[in-house]
């Protein structure tokens, strides 16, 4: 322990020079109050790494696609980049929120719902509408989103973690009805058979654990 | 593989904890830490077998959190829980704090044991709680003899329902709300580090040297220390600046003292000291009038009007029906105007802790680290035992003047002998 004369106080031994001043002090050693080298944690925190590698990459693939289509919109007069960059986006969404994140696998898979539905519908709206994307696509996604989320609750014995997410994706189904309002389905049997489906599942939920689900139901809105 | 908990217990949040999650991010971690230092090096193993035995003493605080649709709400985490040695700067974000991960960190290194907390979990008092528990099977099982004549929370004592009880409802009455005229304060800037992280340095002092020196003055060491703090601030950064705001320290108040009881929850309130500070004001003129406010700020009635004015608003039955994002963006905007924006910098003193006369004998002093956010670049956490009050500065800014002032204006014109010591965040020597 040597006395810092700017500062005039005691500094302990680990330190070759003054916290407070910086200035240089006597010490050569170690002591009890010491606190580990940060060296490697300011390596790990270096700018380069590999995500940033392929972000520029998607970035500019994104960029030189774009260009491409557009110098060439007279001799092919589609925005075919469109698509390919897309598929660009949803692998990057992939990427970040499935295999990179640490988020619930319910999470997970809610998230890939989501951006398959929002991939393959505007896919039909970049080819024109048929619409085979809100007929045939969304509503049978949603049955494998519905029957995924059962199949990984009932594996657990405590299945009470996936309620939240069949509860959403029974509400999902239900906004499929927009989708018949709108006229944006050629048939009205694909929502509605999604629509059973999800609350077929939910009313047996309901039936055969019902003091737990309403254990749950007290916990998410405090009832 | 199918889990062994049949019933998965919940609690909620009390009162004050519901501010900390939607709040918190890289820069506002709402994590503080609690540590020990020993005087033998730290055995891993002995500690991760203390750790295993008061795992089942504090389960309100073995918890991760779980968002809800209006709440959010802790559930018990059935993972192991495993101590790990110190690697990364005091008080670093829990990256999964949505996830499964716990909200509680125990970290080992050379002769210290840190405990980091989620400010959601408990306060100050309810880690120095656990950290005392934890202490104490540490040192049997190391194979010393510990004979319990100050209160410890022994493992095999039932956990009631006072120890998770909400303090804040409990002691809820309605008052006629005074309104909140406070100006914006003064704020700290600086130049951050380039690896952002928390610095810390340390002083340690006599506490029955200080307790004089303050009594002296008329004052108590929190009030002493807070005036210490406005001085050196005002000495250092706004003396010959045109900054006309005041400078505002942020005192959380333990309210047990005030309104009995036991809970490990939260149960704090924070009282603000200010003073609009003048080339002419001397440090002694400060401290009169910081005691003066901690002790009216402190009276019962006042502490009501902060408990009900936050229990008000989450009591107000509309509330149970807005959505959680929604309610998250009026807290962040609340916490910055109500909060952030009204203070300069935050001391937590808490006070000596009182460990059992055969504990001295291993123990050389407690430390608490509390968080820095980007309005608050400087924070001040207090604690002692056996003569030994250590003062902790934690900063995100390399500009060391305001604490250099502070500790040398301790040690040369109040007389009280300073040992300095830190973790040397961001300091490259080589470029120093």
């Amino acid at each position: 322990m040597t006395r810092c004369k700017h500062c005039n106080v005691i500094v302990d031994n680990q330190h070759r020079q003054c916290p407070l001043c910086s200035r240089i002090l006597d010490n050569d050693g170690e002591s009890i109050t010491q606190y580990p080298s940060y060296q490697k944690i300011y390596y790990q925190m270096k700018d380069f790494s590999i995500t940033k590698i392929f972000l520029f990459l998607t970035i500019s693939a994104i960029i030189v696609l774009l260009t491409i289509n557009l110098l060439t919109i007279q001799y092919y007069s589609q925005l075919w980049s469109t698509i390919p960059i897309l598929c660009l986006l949803y692998a990057w969404i992939t990427y970040k929120k499935t295999i990179l994140s640490n988020t619930h696998i319910g999470n997970k898979i809610l998230v890939q719902f989501f951006s398959i539905s929002a991939l393959l519908l505007a896919i039909d709206i970049c080819n024109g509408f048929s619409k085979w994307s809100t007929t045939y696509v969304i509503p049978f996604l949603s049955i494998a989103l519905t029957l995924l989320l059962s199949i990984f609750a009932a594996r657990k014995s405590y299945w009470q973690e996936y309620m939240g997410y069949l509860l959403a994706t029974f509400f999902i189904n239900l906004s499929s009805i927009v989708l018949l309002f709108f006229h944006l389905s050629n048939a009205i049997w694909t929502s509605i058979t999604a629509i059973v489906y999800t609350l077929l599942t939910v009313i047996g939920l309901v039936i055969f654990s019902d003091r737990k689900f309403k254990e749950e139901m007290k916990k998410r809105f405090h009832l | 593989m199918k889990e062994e908990f049949a019933v998965i217990k919940w609690y909620r949040l009390d009162n004050a904890a519901n501010l900390f999650p939607s709040v918190t991010n890289i820069h506002n971690t709402s994590v503080y830490r609690v540590s020990v230092i020993l005087k033998e090096q730290i055995d891993r193993d002995i500690l991760q077998k203390s750790l295993d035995c008061v795992y089942h003493r504090f389960p309100m605080l073995f918890v991760r959190l779980h968002k809800g649709v209006f709440w959010n709400y802790l559930e018990q985490n059935t993972s192991k829980f495993t101590v790990e040695e110190d690697k990364e700067y005091p008080c670093h974000y829990i990256t999964k704090i949505k996830g499964n991960s716990y909200l509680l960190r125990v970290f080992y290194y050379r002769n210290r044991i840190s405990v980091e907390i989620f400010h959601s979990l408990t306060d100050g008092n309810g880690a120095i709680e656990f950290m005392k528990s934890l202490l104490y099977y540490y040192l049997v099982f190391s194979g010393h003899t510990i004979r319990l004549d100050q209160n410890i929370l022994l493992a095999d004592g039932g956990v009631d329902s006072c120890d998770i009880e909400d303090g804040f409802s409990n002691y809820y009455e309605k008052v006629d709300m005074k309104p909140n005229k406070e100006k914006n304060a003064y704020h700290i800037t600086g130049t951050q580090f380039e690896n952002y992280g928390n610095n810390v340095i340390h002083g340690v002092v006599s506490a029955s040297k200080l307790n004089a020196v303050a009594k002296q003055k008329g004052a108590t060491i929190t009030s002493f220390l807070s005036a210490l703090i406005i001085y050196s601030i005002y000495q250092t950064r706004m003396q010959y600046s045109s900054h006309k705001n005041p400078i505002v320290v942020t005192v959380p108040v333990n309210l047990r003292h005030f309104f009995p009881s036991k809970t490990l929850r939260n149960f704090f309130g924070v009282v603000n000291i200010g003073a609009d500070i003048t080339r002419e004001t001397t440090v002694d003129q400060i401290i009169l009038k910081t005691t003066e406010m901690l002790k009216e700020k402190t009276q019962k009635e006042n502490l009501l009007q902060n408990i009900s004015k936050n229990v008000a608003l989450e009591k107000f039955g509309a509330a149970k029906f807005v959505p959680l994002f929604v309610k998250d963006f009026f807290v962040n905007l609340g916490f910055d105007i109500f909060g952030e924006d009204k203070k300069t910098i935050t001391l937590s003193n808490l006070g000596r802790i009182l460990i059992p006369q055969d504990m001295y004998e291993y123990v050389q002093q407690f430390e608490t680290v509390l968080y820095t956010t980007p309005k608050s670049p400087i924070n001040c956490g207090v604690c002692s035992t056996n003569d030994r009050l250590v003062i902790s500065f934690s900063r995100i800014i390399v500009e060391t003047d305001i604490i250099q002032y502070f500790f040398s204006h301790l040690a040369e014109k109040e007389g009280v002998e300073v040992e300095i010591y830190s973790n040397d965040w961001g300091i490259d020597y080589d470029k120093v």
